[in-house]
């Protein structure tokens, strides 16, 4: 049985498994199926200042190995999260990382400022990817200056480390994610959905209703680990990976490939118990590729 | 909830385009009351999400789903034959709330039919009277005619006229008057919709569909109404009223 400890900025992780954002809610849901205090970590819901309803359905459809998704960061608002959400999940052992949105710098700085006071946020994750909202989204990750100035804005507004969720819908991800390192992040997310769409056949029109949608699932695996590949080759701070792990293999993958810790997303909503079962797995499938350490495997695909 | 392995016992076709499945289930039958739904997977990885699927009846460890093709997803799911393992967790969602000893109308549209049968019969258990429509395509969809029949007074109407009367649940409704306390429903959006707006302020329970990623609540997917509420989780059984009426 391999260590499966691992330390990243603020977080002191168990283990490197956390529920991605917008695909565990605030906890409640998941804590009814197992016990919250088995992850590493938990990456809530992303929190905007004011609520959000979020976008009309269809709001999920089904792809090839994959679904897409367009909720539209849907979420009560910080007053709810500081004064309910989070309060809950002070019950459980396991790592808070606070996901924040925002439709201008200033509502970032704003949640940042509140959010990182709170006591059991271990630290923020900067959605600065999330493809459905119009003026908030692609336009925050999609240039290098603005990654910079929104990371280095929060930075200065939050106690908590800040880690920058790259969006995959840039040209070069590489750019982006030394933006954010430049800006002071301790470090980064990625991959976030990327940008997708399916047609009806019977009413020749979209399904979803906002039309476009982020894709995830195992279909995008192979694009994840690219760009955490090229992302540890550039930056000196850590990388969560995420997008597409549905199995214990995909998790050392993604660790071979550069990343500390992993986020898991859509297999939640395909398994509920995923995130419980790789906790489990993980241990055993390291040392089974001959690892006596998480540490060794991380960045593992790059040795010379 | 649980998360188990089912066996499938049978997969037949009981009407156009309608699929009767029995599974085996090792708990998940117990927790299961009418109204209730299962999460099925397709044991095909490029269709990731499992199947929201009504149950229609429950008997000891196992459970009887009825599921019409309309989509790829239902069209691999009736190629199962008995022996297939299929992961599932369930039961998910709420059920009915069953009222005793009252006269209840019980309302069903196509394959919105199944899941009232078992309702039906925890009905007439619990010393109720009830009526019973039934509403179809034509007489090819019909599901379940003699199973309603011993449970009460049963109305059949389908769109063409084949069967019964000619027409939908509404324009019987519209045609006849019943007398009722209570009023349990389950078919298209724009059935409940309608009986939600015809019978405002009776006492009634409407089960929903919608389209479903996770089941659970973590996705908020599926929302309905003004307060978007889950399906999965708040649903799919609504009181009426609550998603197109005033409270």
């Amino acid at each position: 049985m391999a260590n499966v400890r691992v330390k990243l900025p603020g977080l002191d992780l168990k283990n490197p498994i956390i529920p991605a954002s917008g695909t565990a809610g605030f906890g409640e849901e998941l804590a009814s199926i197992y016990d919250l205090s088995v992850l590493g970590g938990i990456m809530i819901k992303a929190t905007s200042v004011n609520p959000k309803r979020g976008n009309k359905t269809p709001r999920v459809a089904e792809t090839y190995g994959g679904m897409l998704n367009s909720i539209g960061l849907e979420n009560p608002g910080l007053d709810v999260v500081i004064n309910e959400k989070l309060p809950f999940l002070a019950k459980y052992d396991t790592c808070v990382i606070a996901n924040i949105c925002g439709d201008s710098i200033d509502e970032y700085v704003k949640v940042a400022y509140e959010i990182s006071r709170v006591d059991n946020v271990a630290a923020l994750e900067l959605n600065i990817s999330c493809p459905n909202v119009h003026g908030g989204g692609i336009p925050f990750g999609a240039d290098e200056e603005t990654v910079y100035e929104i990371t280095k804005r929060v930075k200065e507004a939050s106690i908590k480390p800040v880690y920058v969720k790259l969006s995959p819908n840039v040209t070069d991800i590489v750019k982006m994610a030394k933006a954010a390192e430049r800006g002071g992040a301790d470090g980064l997310s990625l991959i976030n959905t990327l940008l997708g769409m399916r047609i009806d056949l019977k009413t020749g029109r979209p399904i979803l209703y906002n039309k476009k949608g982020g894709f995830s699932g195992p279909a995008i695996k192979p694009v994840a680990i690219r760009m955490i590949y090229d992302v540890y080759e550039a930056v000196n701070i850590p990388i969560i990976g995420m997008g597409g792990i549905a199995t214990v293999d995909d998790c050392i993958e993604f660790l071979m490939a550069g990343a500390s810790a992993l986020g898991v997303g859509t297999m939640n909503l395909v398994n509920p118990y995923i995130c419980k079962e790789l906790v489990e797995e993980l241990p055993l499938a390291l040392a089974k590729y001959g690892f006596k350490d998480i540490n060794e495997c991380i960045g593992y695909a790059h040795r010379k | 909830m649980v998360k188990e392995n089912l066996k499938v016992i049978y997969n037949k076709q009981i009407a156009l385009d309608t699929f009767e499945m029995k599974l085996e289930t090792l708990n998940m039958a117990s927790f299961a009351k009418p109204g209730m739904f299962i999460n099925i997977s397709l044991n095909d990885a490029s269709k990731l999400l499992k199947r929201p699927i009504s149950i229609c009846q429950i008997d000891n460890n196992h459970l009887i789903i009825t599921y019409k093709i309309n989509g790829e997803g239902t069209k691999i799911l009736s190629t199962y034959q008995s022996g297939t393992s299929l992961e599932a967790i369930g039961p998910l969602g709420n059920g009915f709330t069953l009222v005793e000893n009252k006269k209840t109308l019980v309302v069903g549209g196509g394959i919105g039919v199944p899941p009232l049968l078992e309702l039906s019969r925890n009905l007439k258990k619990l010393g109720n009277e009830l009526v019973i429509i039934l509403a179809f395509r034509n007489k090819e969809a019909m599901i379940y005619l003699d199973e309603f029949k011993k449970l009460g007074e049963v109305a059949v109407t389908t769109d063409d006229g084949s069967f019964g009367f000619k027409g939908n649940a509404l324009d019987y409704l519209h045609n006849n008057n019943i007398e009722f306390d209570t009023l349990y429903s389950c078919g298209p959006e724009i059935l409940l919709k309608k009986l939600e707006e015809k019978y405002q302020g009776f006492e009634g329970y409407l089960s929903y569909e919608a389209r479903m990623a996770c089941g659970v609540g973590l996705c908020h997917g599926c929302v309905k109404g003004e307060k978007h509420y889950c399906v999965c989780t708040d649903g799919p059984v609504f009181k009426l009223g609550v998603i197109y009426g005033e409270c």
